[in-house]
């Protein structure tokens, strides 16, 4: 029984893990902008959502 | 723990994630755009803040942001009257659409109807038949085309004598001797009556004769000397016993009537 919930909680660090390296390559990947840049493709939205 | 289970849950971990990210950026602009189609109760289902051109690459909005850019720089006047323009395509930017469509209406677009093609009647090539003695003339008949009483050379795929298949005659003669060396049969044919299981033969076994007494005491003695069981001649080092002599008797029927290959008859054969 305790070989079966340490054996869990591996494969539950191995998720936390996968997740941490699939957020940290989102931000290597996607920039971050700022809200200029952000609205420069639909500035009609920026114009309705300040409203 | 398993390694593979490990990085399962690592990769299975990487991608809802990746798609939790994915799905939240994108989220952000529909709810944007959602809020405008409320307003302006447009809300449809394949609705997209794409489907609206941006404001300054509009034809109509160009010449109000260069009016802009020379009112600044001009004057006071020039400066008011560009705000007014550039206040009026501000204003057809946050027009709601109205588009009024009838859609009861007939769609005015009506397709023209395509002629029907006219198909072409077949040409039938006139079929050149093999007629024997046809020497003029290409008309041909349906009694040309094919004559089951012609003679063999009309027919190619035949390569039969000229005498054709003669079925009346006996082609398949059984009694006849075999004409090759495949025929297991005798001489005389397939012969089934013939050298077969006989029960009553001497060299068989006598079911009739005396001393098989199964009630007698002691049993029956079958390696007892003097037995008057009559033994069929065995092979060296066979052992005869009853089991034995069924397995043979089972031999021997198989041999002589149910193997194919004592059955195999004579082939047919064409006479000439």
């Amino acid at each position: 029984m305790t070989g079966f919930i340490i054996a869990w909680l591996w494969y539950i660090v191995a998720f936390a893990l996968g997740a941490v390296a699939a957020w940290l390559a989102a931000r290597a990947v996607i920039p971050a902008t700022n809200d200029n840049e952000a609205f420069e493709d639909v500035p009609e939205t920026r114009a309705i959502g300040d409203r | 723990m398993k390694w593979w289970l490990f990085i399962l849950a690592f990769l299975l971990g990487a991608l809802l994630t990746w798609i939790y990210i994915v799905r939240r950026a994108t989220r952000e602009v529909r709810i944007v755009e959602r809020d405008r189609m409320v307003e302006t109760d447009e809300m449809d289902d394949e609705g997209y803040a794409d489907d609206l051109p941006p404001a300054a690459s509009t034809p109509a909005a160009r010449p109000a942001a260069g009016a802009a850019v020379a009112g600044a720089t001009a004057g006071v006047a020039a400066a008011a009257a560009a705000a007014t323009v550039g206040k009026a395509a501000e204003a057809d930017v946050s027009l709601p659409r109205s588009v009024d469509a009838d859609l009861d209406a007939a769609p005015a677009v009506t397709l023209p109807r395509v002629a029907e093609p006219t198909i072409a009647a077949p040409v039938v090539a006139p079929v050149a038949a093999p007629v024997v003695g046809a020497t003029t003339g290409s008309t041909t008949t349906d009694d040309d085309l094919l004559s089951l009483d012609a003679e063999p050379d009309d027919l190619d795929l035949l390569e039969v004598p000229s005498a054709g298949f003669d079925l009346d005659t006996g082609s398949v003669d059984l009694d006849a001797s075999p004409a090759n060396d495949e025929v297991v049969a005798p001489a005389a044919g397939v012969n089934l009556d013939a050298g077969g299981l006989d029960l009553d033969g001497a060299g068989s076994m006598d079911l009739d004769a005396p001393g098989m007494d199964l009630d007698a005491p002691g049993g029956v003695d079958l390696d007892a000397p003097g037995s008057p069981v009559r033994r069929p001649p065995t092979a060296p080092g066979w052992t005869w016993t009853p089991l034995a002599s069924i397995s043979t008797l089972a031999a021997s029927i198989w041999t002589r009537a149910v193997s194919p290959s004592t059955r195999r008859l004579p082939r047919p054969r064409c006479r000439p």
